[in-house]
């Protein structure tokens, strides 16, 4: 009886971890009373912003292709306050439109061993919860679901025999590469509408930012629980590295095209600097290819010098023209001259250390060969012989060093770097209206054959499954409070977290259990929630300001303007707040004694009478009995202890509520 | 114009007066590799509209508004950082001229950025200082550091650097770990670590610390993280980022210097080594010099480079100590594990250092491995073959017997002076007390051990040069036989005497496709019969068939420049007794040719008159011929197109026509597109001699015999020909830098930054802009002068309008 119900409990657990999915569960938000706000034109996305009941906005990206109906992308719920000050904006989700979890046909398809094939379009979503892609607001949501489901397959799956080892390591890999696909197709979108000019954007910098990089964070584990202050400096580093991939991919192709007497033509879309190129060779006038040497070093294409059907090519060929100095020029330009091109190969520039081979063709089924001997080879080692890092560290070893040599010698061994790489260019293929049709079209039916996960769908059904999940969204605007609903309690855990530890929550959320969801821990009542969380968010981020502005032990004035600094102080001068963030008081005497500037020092001192803590109250003293302070600044410190400050030391009321409602 | 010298003069009197009353007790400079004065001009006027302040708001604050920034000051010489940190360093003239240099005789590999293997000798207490140190050291230059004293200054860690603090190494590793909560710890585990940084951060925790110690005078630290970021990246972005770094590290530099107790008496410096051709529009696109020099059209050299080139990913690429690998000729006649043909610097930026074996050489060689093969040659056509190898080694006897007879002289010098050296060090004391490393005596012993243990290896190889040269010099008709051993006559790894101008024009390469030929009277067609190449023609002429990028020439290679004897220039080009040094030919294809002629006199400095030439071949004699031109358009440094040229009242044609000082061309020519290139070659082509050895070590016939050992060191470092890229062009093999380079004339390259800021008693003026051109030699001179160690003769001009009128 026992081991029965043990194995009941395993076999329920099993079920809540791998058919909760990669990405985790969550009841769809419903909108209430929309209320559209001047749409954006940018020229390949469109940005729209739609304000939603209860202080919140749903930003959603749309593609925008000639002749074509617009796509939504991805929408994310920015959570305002009913205000328009910035400085207490939370993001809350990222929902990925073209996402719908997967049919049981996919599911089934995707636990079988070896099964390298698409097994067909998902269903569309409807009457099904609409799932969030990450939750910026509480990102490690799904780790405990990560952990739990990776322990179960390590201690219980693996140990069950090679059926059971096989077939769930094949789901969990499908599952994983099916949910890695959606976000960097999130991604890619967030970073191409970034790219558009300033005005076109409803994202600030520091969102995208923010944005980009928790999606990118999110494919390991463990990256969820980075820390918000790390955002930026991921962002950048992983912009970074993708400049450096692309600029000495680019060179190195070029090179090798030069070589090998190939023509290189750097491939971009929409504003994008060039992310893809492709090799040409230059058909043959007489209908014979000179033979000449081949270096098929980092190309992986086989000698089209050689190819004996290249003089008879029947494929696509394109006529592009050139001047006396081999650039590429128009047809009109005096001078150029026309050269008929077969496309030889297509490759991603942002992967690391070489350029990715993503379309070969004249052999459309190379690239997926390879691509299918690389999984079989990691599937026969984790699904067939059971080996696993943790377990065996003589394999774990081994595969360092290989990877390591051959990752060395230019091998594209890093799984999620080439799916990064089919998932771009996918996603800008589908965005794209400049290319040829003929020529995308060719491209596309290509690309489709590396499409290897049987969770996978392709990009018309995408679309379709992107439109009707918006409108599913739309549909139910206006028909309940679901978003009002989640949003307040979001609202309230948001709360929850800043004000008990960890153990409460836990007691709390035991207590929400015990009681079958009659019990909800509630810290304010709803009506002051929000002013409470403006208090909460506003002495974060302020604090947050002013330890980065301490932080070099600098003059915060030389490199922030003053009425910045001030208002940011001046937003502090609050018990409550001092109260949430102990350090603000010890924060403002450093920035009293590092600034040189009146305005900044003024506030400083008028903050601290503000937040009227002991603790203020000490440092407004040590000020007044500091002999090496001027003595205006102790009479005034003086003043504000007595409470006889004058009001001609006070700032105008511009500099202290600008930006403030 | 003739006033000028008079005025400046005048000007220079009063800065000195303004600067003896000035009171600079300590200076802080702060080293940018490769930061353009461009990028820092335009970003610390443009506005950031998140903090309503400057895009580098510290560098605005310190300098533009309260110090003086140098609009046009350049680098001297060619851009790249190591020669351009020895001039920014010592105030000297160009004593290294190459990231890397290579030995003619011996192929000795002087890396001078590689400093992995630096460390690991300085650990195992073989080395105390970095390569490019030592050879600064062997010339008797100090670094700027030195002037100050063992012990007296604060140096970060840096090309040109003394010694390793393993403590600083160490405490950077700890406060890694420990200046950091698990959170942070936990975070960088998940996003990476950045270790990069952590030296940088322990060089600035230090620096800030010794700030606040008022007995240091002297205090610099060394980034290179722009030049390393702009190399691999053009995205605006990365480049802003890596600048408000670098801007945050001067703001926190500056708040600890005038928190400090000598604030008012100290000086700020920013000073960057060269600029950078980086441009948003265009990747630097590279041409890859390995591999042509490898093909049969360049002539299937094996090609010798200071690392494994990292295009071929190769494992061996890893391997930090490597310091000569031999890429194979795709067709070579000799070989590849002995007989390197070709050398150049893989760190080419945009300019190539190629050195090719002497043609001579080449030919011997050729004729011997010819004579050697049994069967190859007829027997009836034998004896003509042998008679010219003959002839070739008769015709350089005189000279290669003058060679092996001084360098003989030479190390009999060194092999007396590394004798004694080396009983010196044994009598030094195995442990130093804590007061004798204060005073540096560990340091100054070990550093006389590693000289000793240079000189050996020097001696060994050369020996082993002089052995081949003597052997060929030694041969008689009757030894050339299918039984003599090639290998044992023909110097192993050495290229041999430097080419000339004719060489090159006309350098074989291998046995022509029909064999040897023979005339009618049986004697060997030498020029028939061997398959010749004209370099500076094949050089010129290289075009791609990839260009991507409009606005970027098909030509990678912009010109090249050849050093030309005196006795090489023809009298129409100018009375040769007038002229100091050699001249230096400028090549940018047929028709487009000019020389850089230049003289000194003690009235006027240096001259320089840059003439238009026309080369050509003698048909018959195979001579070359060298004939002035008219001003034209597309001349090498294309000064007669250039609307920045200033000349003046003069007529262009007039102006450039005439011999000028290098004041005027500086002036006249810093805004064009190759803004002092002319000054810069002549830097570079100019052997320098360094200061006379006074010490009282050995006799004087010893000092001199070391010192010319030195110059010839230096001579025989010296590549054929240094090959400069095109707009947008790059030679590097090492790896693919597209973001953008250095290298060149080019102005972007050339413009460096330098800025000054001072306390109230320093007399360092504020919110000034300079606008008079300086260059790098002017560095060290103005800092001397700041400090009051202005007895020290240093050749560079000083930054006069730094210091406040009336101070």
């Amino acid at each position: 009886m026992l081991q029965a119900i043990k194995q009941l409990g395993q076999f329920s657990v099993l079920l809540v971890c791998f058919f909760g999915g990669a990405v985790f569960a969550e009841s769809i938000p419903q909108l209430s009373t929309l209320t559209p706000v001047a749409p954006q034109q940018p020229s390949m996305f469109r940005v729209d912003r739609i304000e939603v009941e209860q202080g919140a906005e749903l930003l959603t990206i749309f593609a925008q292709k000639r002749g074509d109906r617009e796509i939504p992308l991805i929408s994310v719920l920015r959570d305002t306050l009913g205000d328009r000050n910035p400085d207490n904006d939370r993001l809350r989700y990222v929902w990925s439109w073209p996402y719908t979890p997967p049919s049981w046909k996919q599911r089934l398809t995707a636990s079988i061993p070896f099964f390298y094939r698409r097994s067909g379009a998902s269903r569309s979503s409807e009457n099904k919860k609409l799932r969030p892609l990450i939750d910026l607001a509480n990102p490690d949501r799904g780790l405990v679901q990560d952990l739990l489901s990776q322990a179960l397959q390590s201690m219980v799956l693996d140990r069950n025999g090679l059926l059971v080892r096989a077939s769930s390591r094949s789901y969990r890999g499908n599952s994983t590469d099916s949910g890695q696909l959606h976000t960097l197709q999130a991604f890619t979108v967030m970073s191409e509408a970034q790219s558009q000019s300033a005005t076109d954007r409803l994202f600030s910098d520091a969102e995208v930012e923010q944005i980009c990089a928790r999606l990118s964070l999110n494919r390991n584990t463990l990256g969820m629980l980075v820390s918000d202050g790390r955002l930026r400096g991921v962002y950048r580093k992983q912009r970074f590295t993708e400049e450096v991939s692309r600029g000495a991919n680019w060179d190195l192709l070029r090179q090798a095209a030069e070589r090998n007497g190939l023509i290189f033509e750097p491939l971009s879309f929409g504003d994008r600097r060039p992310s893809h190129a492709l090799l040409w060779i230059e058909r043959s006038a007489n209908g014979h290819q000179p033979a000449r040497a081949f270096d098929s070093a980092f190309l992986g294409i086989s000698n089209p010098w050689v190819d004996t059907r290249l003089p008879d090519w029947k494929g696509y060929i394109a006529t592009r023209y050139f001047d006396a100095e081999n650039r590429q020029v128009s047809a009109a330009t005096p001078g150029a001259h026309p050269v008929e091109l077969i496309p030889l190969a297509l490759y991603s520039l942002e992967h690391p250390r070489v350029p990715l081979l993503l379309v070969d063709f004249r052999d459309g089924s190379r690239p997926k060969r390879w691509e299918m001997a690389r999984r079989a080879a990691s599937d026969t080692a984790t699904g067939v012989l059971g080996l696993t890092g943790f377990a065996n560290w003589e394999y774990h070893a081994i595969q360092m060093g290989w990877t390591f040599v051959r990752g060395r010698h230019g091998s594209p061994v890093d799984r999620y770097s080439r799916l990064g790489a089919y998932t771009e260019l996918r996603q800008l293929l589908a965005l794209d209206s400049r290319i040829d049709p003929e020529f995308r079209s060719e491209i596309a039916k290509r690309l489709d054959r590396l499409a290897l996960n049987p969770m996978d769908t392709n990009s018309e059904a995408e679309s379709q499954i992107a439109r009707r999940n918006y409108s599913l969204l739309m549909s139910k605007a206006g028909t309940g409070a679901l978003l009002g609903n989640r949003l307040h309690r979001d609202r309230q855990s948001e709360l929850a977290r800043d004000l008990h530890s960890r153990f409460t929550r836990f007691l709390f959320g035991s207590a929400t259990a015990v009681t079958f969801g009659q019990y909800h821990h509630r810290d304010v009542p709803g009506y002051s929630l929000l002013s409470q969380l403006d208090i909460h968010r506003r002495a974060a981020s302020q604090s947050s300001f002013l330890r980065a502005l301490v932080a070099g032990g600098v003059r915060p004035e030389v490199a922030w303007a003053p009425a910045l600094v001030t208002r940011s102080i001046a937003q502090l001068a609050d018990p409550r707040m001092a109260a949430l963030e102990k350090d603000i008081p010890t924060l403002v005497e450093r920035l009293f004694v590092q600034s040189q500037d009146d305005s900044i020092r003024r506030q400083c001192l008028k903050t601290l009478h503000g937040i009227d803590t002991v603790n203020a109250r000490d440092i407004l003293a040590r000020v007044a009995n500091n002999k090496q302070i001027e003595g205006a600044w102790r009479d005034l410190a003086v003043q504000y202890l007595r409470g006889t400050v004058e009001q001609s030391y006070a700032l105008p009321a511009a500099a202290m509520n600008s930006g403030c409602e | 114009m003739d006033r000028i010298p008079a005025l400046s003069a005048f000007i220079l009197c009063f800065a000195l007066t303004a600067v003896a009353r000035a009171e600079v007790k300590r200076v802080v400079v702060l080293k940018a590799d490769g930061i353009p004065a461009s990028l820092i001009e335009q970003y610390i006027q443009s506005p950031d509209p998140a903090t309503g302040k400057h895009v580098l708001p510290w560098m605005s604050h310190i300098f533009a508004e309260n110090g003086v920034r140098l609009r046009n000051y350049y680098t001297r010489g060619i851009t790249v950082s190591v020669p351009a940190w020895s001039i920014t360093d010592t105030g000297e003239h160009l004593q290294i001229k190459g990231n890397v240099e290579y030995d003619r005789f011996t192929c000795k590999v002087y890396d001078y950025l590689n400093f992995f293997p630096f460390y690991v000798r300085y650990a195992t207490s073989k080395r105390v200082d970095m390569p490019g140190v030592e050879v600064l050291d062997q010339a008797g230059i100090p670094l700027l550091s030195d002037r100050f004293g063992y012990g007296q200054s604060y140096q970060g860690f840096q090309l040109f650097q003394r010694g390793v603090r393993w403590k600083s190494l160490k405490d950077s590793l700890q406060h890694r770990f420990t200046s950091r909560s698990p959170r942070e710890l936990f975070d960088e585990w998940q996003t990476g670590f950045d270790m990069r940084s952590s030296i940088s951060d322990e060089v600035e925790r230090e620096l800030v610390t010794r700030i606040r110690n008022t007995g240091i005078p002297y205090l610099d630290s060394f980034t290179g993280e722009f030049d390393h970021v702009a190399h691999l990246t053009n995205d605006p972005a990365a480049l802003v980022n890596v600048l408000r770094e670098f801007d945050a590290l001067a703001g926190r530099v500056w708040s600890a210097i005038q928190s400090s107790p000598l604030a008012e008496q100290t000086v700020l410096a920013v000073v960057s080594d060269h600029g950078m051709n980086n441009s948003e529009d265009f990747y630097s696109q590279g041409f890859n010099m390995v591999t042509f020099l490898t093909s049969p059209a360049a002539g299937s050299h094996n090609v010798a480079t200071n690392r494994y080139l990292l295009e071929k990913y190769k494992l061996k690429g890893l391997d930090p100590f490597v310091s000569l690998v031999i890429t194979p000729g795709q067709d070579a006649g000799y070989d590849s594990s002995q007989y390197p043909t070709a050398m150049l610097d893989l760190d080419g930026n945009e300019r190539a250092s190629i050195h090719l074996r002497q043609n001579d050489l080449n030919l011997v060689h050729a004729l011997l491995l010819q004579l050697a093969m049994q069967g190859s040659i007829p027997d009836t056509h034998r004896r003509a073959t042998r008679d010219a190898v003959i002839q070739i080694l008769d015709k350089h006897r005189a000279q290669w017997t003058q060679v092996l007879s001084e360098l003989d002289e030479e190390l009999t010098a060194i092999r007396a002076k590394a004798a004694r050296d080396k009983q010196w060090v044994r009598s030094q004391p195995k442990k130093f007390t804590a007061a004798e490393r204060d005073l540096g005596l560990d340091k100054n012993a070990r550093r006389v051990a590693a000289r000793v243990d240079e000189w050996e290896k020097e001696l060994h190889d050369y020996a082993d040069y002089a052995q081949s040269i003597k052997k060929l010099l030694a041969l008689r008709s009757e030894d050339l036989t299918v039984r003599m051993h090639v290998d044992d006559l023909i110097p192993k790894r050495a290229m041999g005497d430097a080419n000339s101008l004719e060489d090159l024009r006309n350098y074989t390469t291998g046995p022509g496709p029909q064999g040897f030929i023979f005339n009618r009277d049986g004697v060997l067609d030498l020029q028939r019969s061997f398959r010749r190449i004209d370099y500076l023609s094949a050089f010129s002429n290289i075009s791609v068939q990839n260009n991507p990028q409009s606005g970027v020439d098909s030509h990678p290679v912009d010109f090249i420049t050849v050093r030309l004897p005196q006795a090489d220039l023809p009298l129409s080009i100018g009375s040769r007794e007038d002229l100091t040094g050699d001249a230096v030919l400028l090549y940018a294809g047929s028709g487009h040719q000019a020389i850089l002629l230049s003289k000194y006199d003690v009235q006027n400095g240096l001259r320089m008159r840059y003439v238009p030439v026309q080369l050509s071949i003698d048909s018959g004699t195979g001579q070359i011929a060298i004939a002035p031109e008219k001003w034209m358009a597309g001349l090498p440094l294309k000064l007669w197109e250039d609307p920045a040229l200033t000349t003046g009242n003069s007529t262009r044609e007039a102006w450039l026509s005439q011999w000028h000082t290098e004041s005027d061309w500086f002036r006249a020519a810093h805004r064009t597109k190759y803004s002092n290139a002319l000054i810069g070659l002549h830097e570079q082509f100019t052997r320098w001699a360094p200061p006379e050895n006074h010490s009282s070590d050995g006799d004087a016939r010893e000092r001199t015999l070391i010192r010319r050992f030195y110059l010839r060191k230096r001579r025989l470092v010296e590549p054929d020909m240094l090959i400069f890229a095109n707009d947008h062009w790059n030679f590097n093999v090492r790896g693919f830098n597209p973001g953008g380079n250095h290298g060149s004339f080019l102005r972007a390259s050339t413009h460096a930054t330098l800025m000054f800021a001072g306390g109230s008693k320093t007399g360092v003026r504020r919110g000034a802009v300079i606008d008079e051109p300086y260059d790098a030699l002017s560095f060290v001179p103005t800092i001397l002068q700041l400090t009051g160690k202005d007895g020290i003769p240093v050749p560079g001009r000083l930054i006069a309008e730094l210091i406040e009128t009336g101070y």
